[in-house]
């Protein structure tokens, strides 16, 4: 700054400008509070200029910032206005008890090396850290009476999960159904992963709730929701030979197996999805009408996927139809007129549960 | 010897293949070329196993090595990972990390996968499975089946699979193929018109496809055909023209069945008293293609047409279906020497003019059974003759399916049957069947037995020890007379201990076919059993998974069937699948055979 004075002898003099120190505050990142043990923090130095900062954190066992350790948890230096760390379950060593408080300061100074004045520590009260669920997941429907294994992760920063008491309740859905308690897992991460067995008899929506609580009361309540859906009916997929168009025949010349090779169902598929319960396999009824006869006549005893047609049973030209229904476990009757070749109970009439062949033997 | 799979990866992502049974690459991998091109990270990891078709043993061994082949250089870290079943197996790694080596105690499949980091980069991973096999491992030849959803644009694949006893294998991926679509049209002389067609790759009949075309010049019907010539038989709808097979058909995109009316065949057909029989069907089949079908008027002649162009040498059946009630057997005589120019003359047997049954009656114990279907079967080796010109008359033999019921009183009043022995199946009740010899070379008997079906017991055990195969299925198919007269299968399901019990038909005869659903024995089949020959327990043989997976271009196939089949079978058991399942949404299938076992 140059400061030209008129005197009575012109001349010039250089004057410095005076130093101010520099003020400093913290704040912590919102949504901070209440501090948590184990839980991370951020805490942010609010200056008009750039500078350096030598951070400082100390856990203490009082509420108000006394009993501390004398060594700090955290000590960090360097430009950045922000630090993150994580609160101390602990204030020392094992056994030292729970921290209660923690005192962070900070020494900011300007690219002078002025030593910022305002806030450099402050106090924060650091209590128990609730319980933490991390897993959740797209709500999913299952079928009804087919055994759910549902699971969640939880973990608490400040409690050994091993200390956590878990309560499941259905509070949705059926509110009487059992629940039986799957053994829990515990994964690399420190978390537990804990689940339950449920046979939901009842279809609609279900919400089933987990609460965990550490031993110092904290709780965290996660809320798993998913529909029951009714059991589909089974669709024919697959099926051999080819089945002619309306009003023709398939002409058949030589002994040939008829054959449904693919059911689709969520429980009782053929050929059966899996050898656990509670999966099945559909099952058929299989139905002649023969040359001649007006009603179709059961293939008695038939309930497998497959019937043998021997066109020497019958005399060339003669026109059978073979018809075969399948059913899961809930046999629901197929209950279209009898006259229609294919039968579909309900919506989506692709998925028809009957499947006729009109047959001319050659 | 070393077995190599070449896995490509373009960009991100190396795709897999598997090894195929007998350790060599399957011919169904796709692995891809290895990537071309610079932009990105192309990369290529080779997977190479020693030794090749490696056995278990205490001491065994086998050796995968990795190989990155990129545009771009570096030294790349590998990541590698064994599994037998769900189970890690301990590796070991040589220098350098490239290649591992890992012991083989046990038989099965053993996956391989490694990963590969760093640079070159863009290389991810890649998987082999690898199937170890046992010593002395019988080898079986099965057929696999693969029928396609009908919304995918693939063929359906049926080829040979050799399986090694023993062991578990992954047979690796097989590619169905996915040719254009092939149109076609069947004609007759007025135009096209609706038909039946059956084509298939000349000499490959099990890789059949079915159509139905229809009789409208602007609806071609279309197909997808492997590439090879076909053969296409072809029966049309209406019965007034000639079928026919064609051979030799080129896939191409649109292709034509001209059928005519074909040469008219004449003939006539006299009862054992020599008199014309009318009403008779007759049918021919050349080269198993029929003919139209004709029926005999009052003079017993009769005018057939069949497609002979090409047929010359081929053996021709001559099938004859005398009308209901006649009492007389179908008769079939099968030559290649029938002048079928010259007209046929068919003459039933002297010997069997048929019996009446009036006086017999069917009875159980003291009470008659009335109004009961009965089918009476039986067969006469020389039922009578059919000549064509001046070849010398071929012998016709005569199948007996006659169908009756007895009245209120338990009569079979009006029927008439061959004189010969045959056998009677009463459906008393629904699922209430009886098997009852019936002689009739010296005239009617009195009466028939209709005894109450025993109600059998055996057991499903599993391969080992004396467990039971709750679960387990039995399937009782008819043979014999029962099978003749098309009474149906029975189907059974083991209970506890796999005890299954069940009522048959008295005097009846069945194939057993144990098959168990949860895949803890493969089916077995016990061959012509009755009442007295039904064994306490049977054993299942042991099953072998085997695994694999589809794939039809570029995509994965899933909610494909998948039939393993009787290779060496002929007939309607060459079509029942021994095992069966459906591929999932990889593409990927397991099938639980019969362990063709070691030696």
């Amino acid at each position: 700054v140059f400061v030209c004075v008129s005197l009575v002898m012109a001349g010039c003099f250089y004057v410095d400008p005076i130093e101010v120190h520099p003020h400093v505050a913290l704040s912590p990142a919102d949504g901070e509070y209440p501090l948590y043990r184990g839980s991370p923090f951020v805490v942010t130095a609010h200056l008009d200029h750039p500078y350096t900062f030598e951070w400082s954190a100390v856990a203490c066992a009082s509420k108000f910032g006394r009993d501390c350790s004398a060594v700090p948890f955290a000590a960090l230096s360097g430009t950045s206005d922000t630090v993150a760390f994580t609160v101390p379950v602990q204030v020392g060593a094992p056994g030292s008890g729970l921290t209660q408080s923690i005192v962070v300061g900070v020494a900011a100074h300007d690219d002078r090396g002025a030593l910022a004045i305002g806030a450099p520590t402050t106090i924060y009260a650091v209590t128990d850290a609730p319980p933490v669920f991390d897993l959740s997941s797209a709500r999913q429907i299952y079928t009804i009476g087919v055994p759910l294994e549902l699971f969640t992760e939880v973990g608490d920063p400040d409690d050994a999960v091993a200390n956590l008491t878990l309560a499941w309740t259905v509070v949705g859905g059926d509110p009487a159904a059992p629940l039986t308690q799957l053994p829990a897992v515990p994964l690399d991460n420190g978390h537990l992963r804990t689940g339950v067995e449920l046979t939901p008899m009842v279809a609609g929506a279900w919400d089933l709730r987990v609460q965990a609580t550490d031993p110092l009361g904290a709780t965290a309540i996660e809320d798993l929701a998913f529909d029951i859906a009714l059991d589909r009916l089974p669709c024919i997929a697959q099926t051999q030979p080819i089945v002619a168009p309306d009003g023709r025949a398939l002409p058949i010349t030589e002994p040939t197996l008829f054959l449904v090779s693919q059911v689709d169902d969520d429980l009782d598929s053929y050929p059966r999805s899996s050898a656990a319960a509670p999966f099945g396999t559909a099952t058929f009824a299989w139905s002649i009408l023969a040359p001649g006869q007006t009603e179709r006549a059961p293939l008695a005893g038939v309930t497998g996927n497959a019937v043998a047609f021997d066109p020497a049973m019958f005399t060339p030209g003669d026109l059978v139809e073979l018809r075969v229904e399948v059913f899961d476990r809930t046999l629901t009757p197929v209950d279209c007129p009898d006259d229609q070749p294919t039968c579909a109970i309900a919506r989506p009439t692709t998925c028809v549960q009957r499947q006729t062949w009109r047959v001319e033997v050659r | 010897m070393k077995a190599v799979v070449a896995l490509a990866a373009v960009f991100a992502g190396c795709s897999s293949a598997p090894m195929g049974v007998d350790g060599a690459p399957s011919a169904g991998d796709d692995a891809g070329g290895p990537p071309s091109g610079d932009p990105g990270a192309p990369c290529a990891i080779g997977l190479t196993s020693t030794p090749i078709g490696p056995t278990a043993g205490p001491t065994a061994t086998v050796a995968v090595a990795a190989t990155v082949t990129s545009g771009n250089a570096g030294l790349p870290t590998y990541t590698w990972s064994v599994q037998f079943g769900a189970a890690p197996v301990a590796i070991t790694a040589r220098p350098g990390g490239a290649a591992i080596q890992f012991a083989t105690p046990d038989p099965g499949i053993y996956d391989v996968s490694v990963g590969v980091s760093g640079e070159p980069a863009g290389c991810t991973s890649a998987a082999l499975p690898i199937n170890v096999g046992v010593v002395g491992a019988n080898t079986q030849l099965f057929r696999l089946r693969v029928v396609p959803r009908a919304d995918v644009a693939v063929t359906p694949l049926d080829r040979q699979i050799t399986v090694r006893g023993g062991a578990s294998a992954d047979l690796g991926a097989f590619s169905l193929e996915m040719p254009p679509l092939s149109t076609f049209q069947v004609t007759g002389p007025a135009g096209p018109l609706a038909a039946y067609v059956r084509l298939a790759p000349v000499g490959d009949p099990d890789r059949f496809v079915e159509a139905f075309s229809v009789a409208d010049p602007q609806a071609p019907t279309g197909v997808r055909l492997s590439s090879e010539p076909q053969t296409a038989r072809v029966i049309p709808s209406s019965g007034d023209l000639a079928p026919r097979l064609f051979t030799g058909i080129s896939p191409d995109f649109f292709f034509m069945l001209a059928l005519d009316r074909g040469t008219p065949i004449t003939g006539t057909v006299r009862d054992p008293g020599d008199a014309a029989l009318a009403g008779a069907t007759v049918q021919l089949s050349i080269a198993g293609v029929p003919s139209t079908v004709a029926t005999t008027g009052p003079d017993g002649s009769f005018t057939l047409a069949a497609a002979l162009d090409g047929t010359a040498g081929s053996a021709v059946t001559v099938d004859v279906a005398a009308p209901a009630g006649s009492g007389l057997p179908r008769l079939s005589a099968t030559s290649t020497a029938f002048q079928l120019d010259a007209g046929l003359v068919v003459r039933y047997a002297h010997n069997i003019a048929p019996v009446p049954l009036d006086a017999t009656r069917v009875a159980r114990k003291t009470q008659a059974v009335g109004s009961a279907p009965v089918m009476i079967v039986g067969s006469l080796p020389a039922a009578g003759t059919i000549a064509t010109g001046a070849v010398a008359p071929v012998t016709a033999a005569g199948d007996i399916r006659i169908a009756a019921a007895t009245d209120p009183t338990g009569a079979l009043a009006g029927v008439r049957v061959p004189p010969a022995l045959l056998s009677a199946v009463v459906t008393v009740a629904s699922g209430d069947l009886a098997v009852a010899a019936l002689d009739t070379t010296l005239g009617a008997p009195a009466r028939l037995e209709a005894p109450r079906g025993p109600s059998i017991g055996t057991a499903a055990l599993g391969p080992v020890g004396a467990d039971g195969l709750p679960g387990a299925a039995l399937d009782l198919v008819p043979v014999g007379a029962l099978a003749a007269a098309g009474a149906p299968e029975l189907h059974a399901i083991a209970g506890p201990g796999g005890a299954i019990t069940t009522v048959i038909a008295s005097g009846g005869h069945y194939d057993l076919r144990f098959r168990d659903p949860q895949n803890r024995a493969a089916a077995m089949v016990v061959a012509d059993r009755d009442e007295s020959s039904i064994a306490t327990s049977y054993r299942l043989p042991p099953a072998l998974g085997i695994r694999g997976s589809l794939v039809g271009g570029l995509e994965v196939l899933p909610g494909a069937t998948v039939q393993v089949l009787c290779s060496a079978c002929t007939g309607i058991d060459r079509d029942r699948p021994i095992a069966e399942a459906v591929s999932d949404g990889a593409g990927r299938f397991v099938v639980v055979i019969p362990d063709p076992g070691t030696r």
